[in-house]
């Protein structure tokens, strides 16, 4: 019963975020003011209340943060992402930002929605407040450095054109390489400083669980990695005049090596604490 | 029925030495309105005059005499200003359905010399708007005014028709804000005197740059530019020191060698710690060195890329003109709803009127051989009469006004004229709205009516 009200929640909130993004990308490549007008926000805020009741439901089976199992964690972060759209994108950037923020959110929802399990019993492990600190920041920290990701794209995109001289479809649409460039600092400042946070209290969760000082395992490793990209990007950045088309490419760099070490570790890794 | 006629004159069909002559002034138009609605057979009137056009919109009796009149106002007009005669291929004239679209396609900008210019749907306004004060309007023409700058607002919102910049000086400005967001507080340079670079330098000024620097071999002409401008003078030899300050450079001297080299921009761009430099050399030969451009976050514009860009926007706005044409289409196709709707109103007070002439002819007729009726019989006999009358109407008055508009209901109202003779005198009543004329029929689907060619010529 319980389970197929989390089943018709998921879905209906993938199937209202597909129909968002479908808007928001047909306005991006056809007219001016297509069919991503300001209703389509509203198809965003559906897909955000249904997802909203599937992982109320689910914390409510485990008793804690959504976020035991893999595919749970990504409906989350996927949630995340729409509620980092509505909340923080300024309305006038809704058109461009939806276009790629949006149909990012609705991949990940998507694949969370198919492969998700009935909940198996919880390890009391997860119910310690370090492991919900850790979890929830880290997840916030991705869900900062994907508005990050995003942005980089979206710099890239336009570059290209006009560093090219091909101005064109992303010329007339997109907000200006200022902006994004801009956009792209501040989220991967923000997301860096929660992805620290989530790494060591992770760190104090594993010593007080394992008495180790850092799992040094696949994730952890790769997480390290992806952790070193972002301060590449803030060094670089404030030391070496790297702004612009190197800082986009490194925030796409970190950020394809986050989602790569999340899905890498989760789907060929067999055992191991972060497996999950 | 009457007609709306349009007869005029634009860039697509007269010279310029023609057009100058015929453009009036506003202070010219009340005159010219006056002139346009003393004509027998004109009911309303509205004069769109513009560097580009001159054409009167009318709402006519007929349609060839309406066609003849304004085309006989506009020559009287050239002769007037010492034009002489104007041959008949200067001008085009469009009716009915091609009429509206026509006027449409200018609100729209789709008909401008540059596609897409802002200035015109302003233009059409004023025309309305002049119209208006002289009396020159009725009913008609306001709705179809109302109606055009509704469609230029739709065309501006809905298409990017105006969104591409279609000038060297203009195209740089957009990108200047494609790089650095809004202007407003960046500093631009101008090196030289060419005069796109001035210009792109004053809409860079009117996009919201404030910090002006002007650099030129003259200390005397850098002077008098940056007096002018509001901005500052500088030597040339400060200028590669200049480039970590400012934010875009506009170059047009008539230097023979390149002016700034690879180096100067490595050294400025450390300078900037990687803040980004937009470079537009405008000038031939060039005056940046085409290696200056690999420079990390530096942005280098030569005049023929410029070009190249504002080609590719031309085709662009033709594109999106395409698109236009397309609510063109649809809203010409409303606008014909309503005008033809207007029809329905006559033919349905005729034929009440027919009706009722009828009830009260044989009314009277049998009450007199009836004269040995009582009073109450009497009446009782005039009220089935009225109520077989209300009877019969009910059903082709309901029937005719729920159709309305459109096709169908001009041929149900051609119908009922035609089965009731209500157009053959007596009992035709009064014409309902001051627009519809002697109603003849509908609006007679004619090539010129039907076809459209988007600029037929007389």
């Amino acid at each position: 019963m319980i389970e197929g009200l989390l089943v018709v929640l998921r879905w209906a909130g993938v199937a209202l975020a597909t129909v968002a993004s479908v808007a928001y990308v047909r306005g991006l490549t056809t007219a001016t003011a297509g069919p991503a007008t300001p209703s389509t926000s509203r198809y965003v805020l559906g897909a955000v209340l249904c997802l909203t009741g599937a992982l109320l439901v689910r914390a409510f089976e485990l008793g804690t943060v959504p976020l035991v199992t893999s595919f749970e964690a990504l409906l989350f972060y996927a949630w995340l992402l729409l509620v980092v759209f509505l909340s923080l994108v300024r309305p006038e950037a809704h058109r461009t930002m939806g276009a790629f923020l949006v149909p990012l959110a609705t991949i990940l929802a998507a694949a969370a929605a198919a492969f998700m399990a009935p909940p198996a019993p919880v390890s009391t492990l997860f119910h310690n407040r370090l492991f919900v600190l850790h979890a929830v920041t880290v997840f916030l920290g991705y869900s900062a450095l994907s508005v990050a990701f995003c942005a980089g794209v979206m710099y890239l995109l336009l570059f290209d054109e006009i560093a090219h001289k091909r101005v064109g479809r992303m010329f007339a649409r997109l907000p200006s390489l200022d902006d994004l460039d801009r956009l792209g600092h501040r989220t991967v400042q923000l997301g860096f400083v929660l992805l620290t946070a989530g790494i060591v209290a992770g760190m104090m969760w594993a010593r007080l669980e394992w008495n180790v000082l850092y799992v040094w395992e696949a994730k952890g490793v790769w997480t390290l990695l992806s952790w070193s990209v972002y301060l590449a990007y803030l060094l670089t950045r404030a030391f070496a005049g790297w702004q612009g088309a190197r800082a986009a490419w490194l925030a796409a760099l970190g950020f394809i090596l986050s989602v790569g070490t999340f899905l890498g570790t989760n789907l060929f890794l067999g055992s191991g604490r972060h497996v999950f | 029925m009457a007609h709306v006629v349009i007869v005029g004159l634009s860039h697509h069909t007269a010279p310029l030495d023609v057009r100058e002559k015929i453009a009036l002034s506003p202070d010219e138009l009340p005159a010219a309105l006056a002139r346009v609605r003393a004509h027998e057979g004109v009911r309303e009137a509205v004069i769109v005059s513009t560097c580009n056009r001159s054409e009167i919109v009318a709402l006519t009796d007929t349609y060839h005499g309406g066609r003849e009149a304004l085309a006989i106002l506009l020559r009287a007009l050239a002769a007037e200003r010492g034009r002489g005669a104007l041959p008949d291929e200067f001008l085009y004239h469009f009716e009915g359905p091609a009429a509206a679209r026509h006027l449409f396609r200018v609100a729209g900008s789709i008909d401008s010399m540059i596609v897409g210019e802002p200035q015109v749907l302003g233009q059409v306004k004023d025309a309305w708007r002049a119209a208006a004060d002289s009396h020159a309007l009725g009913p008609v023409l306001d709705r179809l005014f109302r109606h055009a700058v509704e469609v230029g607002k739709r065309v501006r919102t809905e298409t990017d028709i105006g969104a591409y910049a279609v000038s060297v000086s203009f195209a740089a400005v957009e990108l200047a804000k494609k790089i650095f967001g809004a202007l407003g507080g960046r500093a631009a340079l101008i090196i030289g005197a060419g005069e796109t670079g001035e210009l792109t330098m004053r809409h860079l000024k009117t996009a919201g740059v404030t910090d002006l620097w002007v650099a030129n071999r003259t200390p005397a002409a850098a002077a008098a530019l940056a007096a002018e401008l509001g901005g500052r003078a500088i030597a040339l030899t400060d200028v590669p020191a200049a480039l970590a300050k400012v934010d875009v450079v506009v170059s047009s001297t008539g230097a023979p060698e390149p002016i700034l080299h690879r180096a100067d921009l490595e050294r400025a761009m450390k300078e900037r710690k990687g803040r980004p430099l937009f470079l537009v050399d405008i000038a031939v030969p060039r005056d940046i060195e085409a290696a200056c451009g690999q420079v990390y976050n530096v942005f280098l514009y030569d005049i023929d890329e410029l070009g190249r860009v504002v080609a590719g926007n031309r085709e662009r706005r033709e594109a999106e003109a395409e698109r236009a044409g397309a609510i063109v289409g649809e809203e010409t196709a409303r606008f014909e709803e309503w005008f033809a709707g207007l029809d329905a109103v006559p033919t349905i007070v005729a034929l009440k009127a027919h009706v009722e002439a009828l009830r009260e002819g044989e009314t009277a007729r049998i009450l007199k051989k009836l004269d040995h009726l009582s009073e109450k019989d009497r009446a009782t006999v005039e009220q089935l009469g009225e109520a077989l009358a209300n009877k019969i109407l009910h059903g082709p008055v309901t029937q005719l006004r729920h159709v309305g508009a459109g096709e169908r209901g001009i041929a149900l109202a051609g119908a009922l004229r035609y089965l009731f003779k209500l157009d053959e005198g007596g009992g035709a009543g009064p014409s309902a709205a001051d627009v519809a004329g002697p109603a003849n029929s509908a609006v007679p689907p004619d090539d010129e009516g039907k076809s459209a060619p988007p600029r037929n010529r007389t």
